[in-house]
């Protein structure tokens, strides 16, 4: 039991069956939401947790990812897959690109740029190419998607199993980055002590950059699946009002854990169908939940569990997840 | 393009840059004493934008609402401060923007659910026209851009020229040295936060009659005043008003140009300016904290 | 009046930074018009100590009595305006203001605006009145920064390595200046210049890796400065 909740690995393999399992209890449609959504958060949680990074423009590349799969399906091709490969592709091309002018900023002109960014595009998207995105009506391709084999995509059953194994993918990609690599080490010293990591020899800028385009080509990746699923995509999916949306869940799981982002969104889509019968104004309850998530402590659920559960289930085991919310503490109260 | 609408173009401009400049000139001074990024002065914008509104349907007087939206979010403002500032003004800028983001969502839910959704029009107070070099310009936009000015000499002079705007001055500079002299900096906190409060709710009034009044008006403006202060430089009174003359013609000519222009030249501007500059044209050294 | 004239009595002070700690069960005591000096290596938590005494960094537990009060949790500009002044190490005035506006700010924090006494002391600041920060040399910016210090009558002053970075000569002026502030408060510093300590105090404490290890009250031994052994 003990060496089972050490390792990540098996963590991954339960939590993720068990979130198989539930699509058999709760609606399929909020199971896949929930995954999509918590694979668009992950990249921004762990550029919150990990690299110091808050960006409150995340649905700016959300959106890339989603407009290139959408153009690809509805003005070129119709294979889904080829659809999700091209969204990626123009997303690590733009990450690439924009990444090298804003991992220049320091921490409080990131954030402001990059919602500035999001905005930009919202427009870009909503007026400036309206001849090919048609705007607020947006472009609809449901029905131009190919039937493929082995996993059907044209069919919600086959984009949710497609999704599922992508965020195990995604899952597994994010443990080895931040708890078995050099790279997610220096990361995390980008965020407590960048100078420091200077004096020894690293290139801070280059791991910056890795880190801001690994993180917003897998928020790309969500907005391609986004895409698919919805078989629509208009410039409301960038609107600069959703841009808060990744940060608080990523705060609300516990930003820089490996499964905040699960956790955060599960808890997010749920309140948000539940609240939508009772309250119109969906903003209230995201403000209100923040201002709730920041002011009870920065470690969110999933940070505060953590510490928790290591010291209940091995009480002199390794407890790597505990050191981990540790350090992030003593960096925010700094 | 002819005389008339280059200086249409550039009194529109002129009057924008005003109130880019109301609105961020808090932001920055927040900023510098309290090294906080207060996203919730759109919230108080909104709000200034939705008293005088509400104020000039009921009694017809423009004025009197822009009292009414200043004294309001005053209240609201010290409460907020209680609330929510005075627990993180130790802590990293990082908290101080996801939590103010919070309360602007907050406050937006809370608009839409007081006003509605519908747009809202506010008729300007000053009518007629002014000749500017045969060109008829709206004297309303004439009002904005001297009221702007006065303000920014207003703010100047608070700041050089009277003991609290020294301690702020020098608060700026180290707060816990301000503090060792023995003057409570969290006086001196409230006293900054508030001064932007009322400059932000100021802003949200005197734009109503230029634009239609919305819940998510704040949130329309956030990215231009994101772009003016970080053009300008975060923490420098000087820089904000540079960059918001700059943002405001730009914004104004690029929509004369091509209309998506508007939008994107600003961005555009930034992007270059950043990468000559990464802290703004009049970035402070401090930034680093 | 408190008992024999203490001004200032600290009592089992502890600090920490986090999770590591930094001074130990610090006491002392300093009566009014004493010269005291705290000496020790770099790093064994002097700078701290005064700080937690002017409530600029919490002490995780201990008391701090000055004047017969408590002070202890007090916010550090209380501290300050009840004439308990902390004059920092790193010579940094307030680069955009003016002498006069330093001074100023001084004043209305304490309502004291009689400057006289501050001229008395730096008769070159009454010149310097309208140079902005940023342009006054090291000892120019030490004097302005006990001079804003000494208004307000303060009863004690911690004074943080005073002569780190100033010329030979100004250090000079600064011991007859202790000598004279004396007179109306005592005064605390904290150095490591010797020659300076044994000319300034009257009673030497000596700290290492934050415990307080010997306090010197041989005039003989502060003069010749062997106090040094426990360094």
């Amino acid at each position: 039991m003990k060496r089972l909740f050490n390792n990540n690995l098996s963590k991954i393999l339960i939590i993720f069956t068990i979130l198989y399992l539930l699509k058999y209890v709760l609606p399929q449609s909020f199971m896949l939401e929930v995954i999509i959504l918590s694979i668009y958060t992950m990249g921004c949680s762990f550029l919150i947790g990990r690299v110091g990074f808050v960006s409150f423009g995340q649905p700016a590349y959300l959106a890339i990812g989603a407009y290139g799969t959408a153009f690809y399906l509805y003005y070129f091709g119709t294979n889904p897959f080829v659809a999700i490969l091209v969204g990626i592709l123009l997303g690590l091309i733009i990450n690439i690109i924009t990444g090298a002018f804003f991992i220049r900023l320091n921490s409080s002109y990131y954030t402001l740029c990059n919602q500035a960014f999001c905005v930009v595009n919202f427009f870009i998207f909503q007026k400036a190419l309206v001849k090919y995105t048609h705007g607020d009506n947006g472009l609809w391709f449901l029905s131009r998607i190919d039937p493929t084999p082995v996993i059907d995509l044209s069919r919600t059953e086959g984009v949710f199993i497609f999704a599922f194994l992508v965020a195990v993918g995604v899952w597994l990609l994010f443990n080895y980055l931040m708890n078995h690599s050099v790279f997610g080490a220096t990361c995390l010293c980008v965020k407590c002590n960048e100078e420091k990591l200077r004096f020894l020899g690293y290139n801070v800028f280059n791991i910056k950059w890795l880190a801001f385009i690994i993180a917003n080509t897998i928020t790309s990746l969500a907005g391609a699946l986004y895409s698919l699923y919805f078989g629509f995509v208009s410039a409301g999916i960038t609107a600069p009002s959703k841009a808060i949306e990744p940060v608080a869940i990523s705060m609300l799981g516990g930003a820089g854990t490996l499964f905040g982002p699960l956790v955060g969104s599960f808890i997010f889509i749920g309140l948000k169908d539940i609240a939508s019968q009772v309250i119109s104004y969906w903003e209230l309850l995201v403000g209100l939940m923040l201002i709730i998530v920041m002011l009870a402590g920065e470690k969110g659920i999933v940070g505060s569990l953590e510490g928790f559960l290591s010291k209940l289930i091995n009480k002199h085991g390794n407890n790597e997840g505990l050191q981990a919310t540790n350090i992030e503490g003593e960096v925010g109260s700094e | 393009m002819n005389a008339h609408l280059i200086i249409s173009a550039f009194v529109l401009g002129l009057s924008m840059s005003g109130v880019y400049f109301l609105l961020t000139v808090g932001l920055s001074l927040c900023y510098g004493l309290m090294r906080i990024i207060s996203l919730d002065q759109f919230l108080y914008y909104s709000v200034g934008a939705y008293m005088t509104y509400t104020i000039v349907a009921v009694t017809g007087n423009f004025w009197l609402g822009l009292l009414a939206g200043i004294l309001t979010t005053i209240l609201i403002a010290l409460f907020v401060e209680k609330i929510v500032y005075k627990r993180i003004y130790e802590k990293s800028v990082m908290f101080s923007m996801i939590l103010s983001f919070g309360v602007n969502l907050m406050g937006v839910g809370l608009i839409k659910y007081i006003w509605g959704l519908e747009p809202k029009p506010v008729k300007a107070p000053i009518g007629g026209n002014l000749n500017i070099f045969g060109t008829e310009v709206p004297g309303y936009r004439i009002f904005v851009i001297l009221l702007a000015a006065l303000v920014y000499l207003a703010v100047c002079y608070f700041l050089n020229k009277t003991i609290l705007g020294t301690a702020i001055r020098a608060g700026i500079d180290d707060a816990e040295k301000v503090e060792a002299l023995g003057i409570n900096i969290y006086k001196l906190f409230t006293l900054t936060f508030l001064l932007a409060t009322s400059l932000s709710a100021l802003a949200g009034a005197i734009h109503t009659p230029m634009v239609m009044v919305v819940p998510d008006m704040g949130m329309n403006i956030i990215a231009f005043a994101f772009m003016v202060v970080i053009i300008g430089g975060l923490g420098s009174i000087k820089g904000t008003l540079i960059s918001s003359l700059l943002v405001g013609q730009v914004v104004s000519f690029g929509s004369l140009i091509w209309a998506p222009l508007a939008d994107m030249a600003p961005f555009m501007i930034m992007i270059i300016i950043l990468l000559i500059k990464p802290t703004g044209l009049y970035g402070s050294k401090y930034m680093k904290r | 009046m408190p008992k024999n004239n203490t001004i200032l009595e600290v009592t089992n002070l502890n600090a920490a930074y986090g999770q590591s700690k930094v001074i130990f069960d610090i006491n002392l005591n300093v009566k009014l018009n004493e010269r005291v000096a705290i000496v020790g290596r770099n790093g064994a938590g002097k700078t701290t100590m005064l700080k937690c005494i002017a409530g600029l960094l919490k002490a995780s537990s201990g008391s701090v009595i000055y004047d017969g009060m408590e002070i202890m949790g007090k916010a550090p500009f209380e501290v300050a305006k009840m004439g308990l002044k902390y004059i920092d190490q790193d010579k940094e005035v307030f680069l955009d203001l003016t002498v006069r506006e330093n001074l100023q700010l001084s004043s209305y924090a304490t309502g004291d605006y009689n400057w006289d006494r501050v001229f008395e002391h730096f008769p070159k600041l009454k010149i310097l009145l309208d140079r902005k920060g940023a342009y006054l040399s090291g000892g120019e910016r030490q004097m302005l920064m006990i001079g804003r210090a000494i208004l307000g009558d303060p009863k004690v002053l911690l004074i943080d390595e005073p002569t780190e970075g100033l010329a030979p000569s100004i250090v000079n002026d600064l011991v007859t200046t202790f000598h004279d502030l004396s007179k109306d408060s005592a005064i605390i510093i904290v150095g490591q210049n010797l020659s300076f300590v044994s000319r300034v105090a009257q009673r030497i404490y000596a700290v290492k890796e934050g415990r307080m290890i010997a306090e010197i009250r041989d005039k003989e031994e502060i003069k010749e400065a062997t106090y040094s052994r426990y360094l």
